[in-house]
């Protein structure tokens, strides 16, 4: 009963345009008083506990590190590069784009930075350039899917700490998703350029030019190098990983390309602490909520409906992706991936999937939510920038959102796909 | 409530919860410095020294969880904190305003209550001391009412500005 009343309550109060972090923990917190003899401060207690936790710790760093890159100008750098790599192609704003968001998935783990630092380079040029509006968001959107999935990734952090999995692994896992992510983006971007006979924008660079394009890039570019290498090697953990991508990214503005300034830091530390606050008011909700799941038993009962349907592996796969595509359109990857991995997982390792695979399975799912309406984070923000409808750029983004169907569909009956890098890493 | 009167609380909440947010980013910067520091502390201690202090995580986990929860506030009068609400602009479009302030109203139950239990989860835990550095475990606790508490001031300013359109038309 407490349950029929606690899900309904999410539904409505989401529908009343409450942010989903206080939906979560509404609903949470009714159902805690439904249970009856439950001393309500176990409300604040789960909030505490769901927050206190040293892997989740990656999540403030890996902002901020992404925060002090930004603000260091380092995307321009990206930008130049990507430039010059693609720049002979039809459309070469637009898969300068993509092949940007691939760099840029490397210093940032959110979808949002990479479409805001990225979209307000970019969706002007394109405009400029006679691409058409939605087109430009949508790419940007689509591309900024690497930002979650190459390392490093918020939500294969999230994951890592909700089912004790190695993040390091979960890093490694994504690298070759990501990529392949971009390359379907640049598929499209092929296609569309072709038939609209969007302009090519040939940058004729010597080789000691390119060499020094490249040579800026490095900055950013040896940063998921030193995370992953650090990992790797058994000298940080994750957590310790990402202070050190802050300690980097720090050298990086103030001694290597000297474009940061000691004024800046304050505002870069809150701005950091305020997207942080944003993130775990999410995960503390989504982790009250999911205990009170557990105390009811709902993950039992999720498993038991969808075995019920079928006990063929590759139909409870289908099944669960379908969940998470449903659950994707409306909720924060993160908080789904609190509340529905244990409940999930489990029923995935019996159909022969991998633990690792499994998460891989949740994220790229789940980040597709993010360029979906009627929430779609990465739409909406890039819509925004490009000042053209929601619906045109949902519309526009069809295409890429199919390829990257797809991809989930490699990542989901593929496990050699997904395990190659890290067991060649040594992590698996 | 004659318009006046209203403008003043209005303004007044207004002013109050400005200064909060920038007392708040004073001590989110001065939080989030150690934590940062502390890490890399270890990281240094471990790899160079081979011996990493004992009280690093715990101070570092307790930091997070304040810089974490106090900055929510921020965000939350910053509207960062995403909901539906490009979707009620479009179903309630005439009557949107009353929906937010319903919704305002939820917001501020969640976090009355999350206050009040935080409250008297940090009294329970009060005689307890962490295991490896031994700080008091209220201190870490109290950073779930200290948010809260930011959470509602932060609301009914939200939910004042909300109100205040009608009052004197622009």
């Amino acid at each position: 009963m407490g349950l029929y009343i606690s899900i309904l309550m999410f539904a409505v109060t989401l529908l009343l345009g409450v942010p989903v972090g206080v939906c979560l923990g509404l609903t949470g917190m009714i159902g805690v008083m439904a249970m009856g003899g439950v001393p309500l401060k176990v409300i604040a207690q789960r909030i505490f506990t769901g927050l206190d936790s040293f892997p989740l710790m990656c999540i403030p760093f890996f902002i901020l590190a992404g925060e002090i890159m930004n603000r260091a100008r380092i995307v321009d750098r990206i930008v130049d590069f990507s430039d010059v790599l693609v720049g002979r192609f039809r459309g070469a704003l637009a898969h300068g784009n993509v092949v940007a968001s691939m760099f840029f998935g490397g210093i940032t783990g959110a979808a949002a930075a990479d479409v805001s630092a990225l979209g307000s380079i970019f969706i002007p040029a394109m405009k400029k350039d006679g691409y058409d509006a939605p087109f430009s968001a949508a790419i940007t959107a689509s591309s900024s899917l690497q930002g979650p999935i190459i390392p490093p990734s918020i939500l294969a952090v999230i994951y890592g700490a909700t089912m004790g999995e190695s993040i390091g692994a979960l890093f490694a896992a994504g690298i070759p998703i990501g990529i392949l992510i971009g390359i379907t983006d640049m598929i499209i971007v092929h296609f569309i350029a072709v038939k609209k006979n969007y302009p090519r924008k040939i940058i004729k660079v010597r080789f000691k030019e390119f060499i020094r394009i490249f040579a800026n890039a490095v900055v950013a570019l040896v940063m998921p190098l030193i995370i992953l290498g650090g990992i790797l090697s058994g000298i940080f953990t994750p957590t310790e990983a990402a202070a050190v991508a802050v300690g980097y990214a720090l050298f990086a503005g103030f001694l290597l390309i000297r474009t940061l300034k000691i004024s800046d830091l304050p505002r870069l530390f809150i701005n950091a602490a305020v997207t942080t606050g944003v993130v775990f008011l999410l995960l503390a909700s989504a982790r009250l909520y999911s205990w009170v799941l557990s105390t009811y038993q709902v993950p039992a009962a999720i498993s038991g409906a969808i075995l019920s349907i079928s006990s063929n592996p590759y139909v409870v796969i289908l099944l669960i992706n379908i969940i998470l595509l449903g659950v994707g359109c409306v909720m924060d990857p993160g908080a789904a991936i609190i509340m529905l991995a244990p409940a999930l997982a489990p029923l995935a390792w019996q159909a022969g999937i991998h633990p690792l695979q499994f998460g891989m399975i949740m994220i790229v799912n789940l980040c597709l939510g993010l360029i979906t309406p009627p929430v779609g984070l990465c739409l909406f923000i890039s819509a925004n920038i490009a000042k053209t409808s929601l619906e045109k750029v949902a519309r526009a983004v069809l295409p890429m959102f199919f390829l990257d169907l797809s991809v989930l569909l490699l990542v989901s009956y593929c496990q050699p796909f997904v395990m190659y890098v890290p067991k060649l890493l040594g992590f698996a | 409530m004659p318009a006046r009167i209203f403008n003043k609380t209005y303004l007044a909440i207004e002013w109050f919860s400005e200064k909060t947010n920038e007392v708040v980013g004073v001590i989110l910067i001065a939080l989030s410095t150690p934590l940062l520091a502390v890490v890399l502390y270890a990281v240094f201690m471990r790899y160079v020294l081979n011996m990493a202090p004992a009280w690093s995580e715990e101070i570092a986990r307790y930091l997070m969880v304040w810089v974490g929860l106090l900055a929510s506030s921020i965000a939350l009068k910053r509207g960062r904190h995403i909901g539906l609400s490009t979707l009620v602009d479009r179903i309630f479009s005439s009557y949107k305003r009353y929906v937010y302030l319903v919704a305002d109203a939820l917001i501020l139950f969640f976090f009355l209550v999350v206050f009040i239990q935080g409250v008297s989860m940090t009294k329970f835990v009060a005689p307890q001391r962490s295991p490896s550095a031994l700080i008091p475990m209220w201190i870490p606790y109290m950073s779930v009412p200290a948010g809260s508490l930011l959470m509602i001031i932060q609301t009914v300013s939200l939910i004042l500005e909300k109100f205040r359109p009608q009052e004197n038309k622009e």
